[in-house]
């Protein structure tokens, strides 16, 4: 397609996609003054961009993320347990919910020992582990934490210990929505979530990533804790961000 | 706190091997590239479909990515070109029947922007493909001349070329419609 413009309506569109220069912003201002059809022509092209701007983004289909994901996992042959419940309700074996990356910063855990109870009590730091046992469970490292991932958090729960474990997480449903669950190896059972609290039992050591969309600027407190054979138990929690 | 892995660390990841990279590339640009073929295309089930393939096709070319250039730049291509092909494919250019929905919760206020956008698409799709193309990454995604050129596939001059006659065409049949002065 071939331009059929001349220098005064390439004028114009560069002032309508904000790409005009001081020198060319006088030049404009001074053919608008002394030019009633380029003015006219400014007027209509810059009633059209504001109308286009105005008009709203289409949500894509919820389910679209789902299906992509599960189609490229499917060619590729992958293993894995991805779980994702869009609207609160488990729909798919399957799903991405957070990605590794060396950028993203990763809030340690602080691990004391002793027993508190896992309970609603605000704690005063960004995150707490407790962990308590007749026999005390490995616990190397942090077994809790968060990294934000965009606009949403990635929680890490990778409960420590040997056995089989029961995990259950807490969380204020008003302040989060539960986008997602993952585990890439592939190791749990009875998985459930409903508002506010996912729970799952594991026969091995996991490391289950749940992705949470904060709904409010505040942010809130999630709570976890685990319980194995032999009286193990451990509590944790993290204070989530809000929205950015 | 870093709020976000760059593109390009992603598509690393994802070549090295980590499909968790790729989630999140399409969770940050499946709105973007989706509403860019809804555009282009105007049904909703043809734009979930080829947002679909544009990312599983991406997702397939990965290795061929070249990271001198923006992941969104390449994405759009992609989505573009499905779009493209699908329209040849269908020929199809019958009027906007009402998949825009609009999101606002004022019903007044819902009806009037649903209507807005039904009858701009419907504009939208009055013009050549290769058009609306250009208007929709300029209007609706802010490309820059740079940027289209890269998508697209053409020259800057192109771009500015077909921007030009796309703008007055729409503008003229959103003035017929009395959307326009």
């Amino acid at each position: 397609m071939s331009a059929h413009h001349d220098p005064h309506d390439d004028l114009i569109q560069r002032d309508i996609d904000g790409r005009i220069t001081e020198d060319e912003r006088t030049r404009l201002a001074a053919l608008l003054a002394s030019d009633p059809v380029a003015r006219e022509e400014h007027r209509r092209l810059a009633g059209l961009r504001d109308l286009l701007a105005a008009l709203p983004p289409e949500e894509p289909p919820a389910q679209l993320s789902i299906k992509v994901l599960r189609d490229i996992r499917a060619r590729r042959g992958a293993r894995g347990t991805w779980s994702f419940w869009p609207g609160g309700r488990l729909a798919l074996g399957y799903g991405y919910a957070a990605a590794a990356g060396a950028a993203l910063a990763i809030l340690a855990v602080h691990v004391a020992t002793g027993g508190r109870a896992f309970g609603p009590e605000p704690s005063p730091r960004n995150a707490a582990a407790t962990i308590g046992s007749p026999v005390a469970p490995t616990a190397g490292g942090p077994w809790l934490s968060f990294h934000n991932l965009d606009r949403n958090i990635a929680v890490d729960v990778a409960a420590p210990g040997k056995g089989a474990l029961d995990v259950t997480v807490a969380y204020d449903a008003k302040a989060f929505q539960l986008l997602g669950i993952t585990n890439p190896s592939g190791g749990l059972d009875q998985l459930s979530a409903s508002d506010g609290q996912i729970r799952w039992s594991q026969e091995r050591p996991q490391r289950v990533t749940l992705l949470l969309a904060p709904r409010t600027e505040t942010g809130a407190r999630l709570d976890v804790k685990y319980t194995g054979e032999r009286g193990i138990w451990g509590v944790g929690n993290l204070d989530l961000p809000g929205v950015n | 706190m870093t709020n976000e892995t760059d593109d390009i660390t992603l598509v690393q990841g994802c070549l090295d091997g980590d499909d968790q990279a790729f989630g999140v590339l399409v969770l940050r640009y499946q709105g973007p590239v989706f509403n860019a073929i809804l555009r282009m295309v105007r049904d909703r089930d043809d734009a979930t479909d080829l947002t679909q393939s544009a990312f599983l096709k991406a997702h397939r070319e990965l290795a061929r990515f070249d990271d001198r250039h923006k992941f969104f730049s390449w994405i759009y291509r992609i989505a573009i070109n499905e779009a493209l092909n699908h329209l040849k494919r269908n020929r199809r250019q019958e009027p906007l029947d009402g998949d825009f929905a609009s999101s606002d919760r004022d019903p007044e206020r819902a009806f009037a922007g649903a209507e807005t956008s039904r009858l701009v698409q419907d504009a939208l799709m009055r013009i050549t493909p290769d058009s609306r193309a250009v208007l929709i990454l300029r209007h609706f995604h802010d490309c820059s001349y740079e940027e289209m050129a890269t998508v697209l596939g053409i020259p800057e001059k192109t771009v500015k070329s077909r921007l030009f006659t796309a703008r007055r065409q729409l503008r003229d049949l959103l003035a017929a419609k009395g959307i326009l002065p």
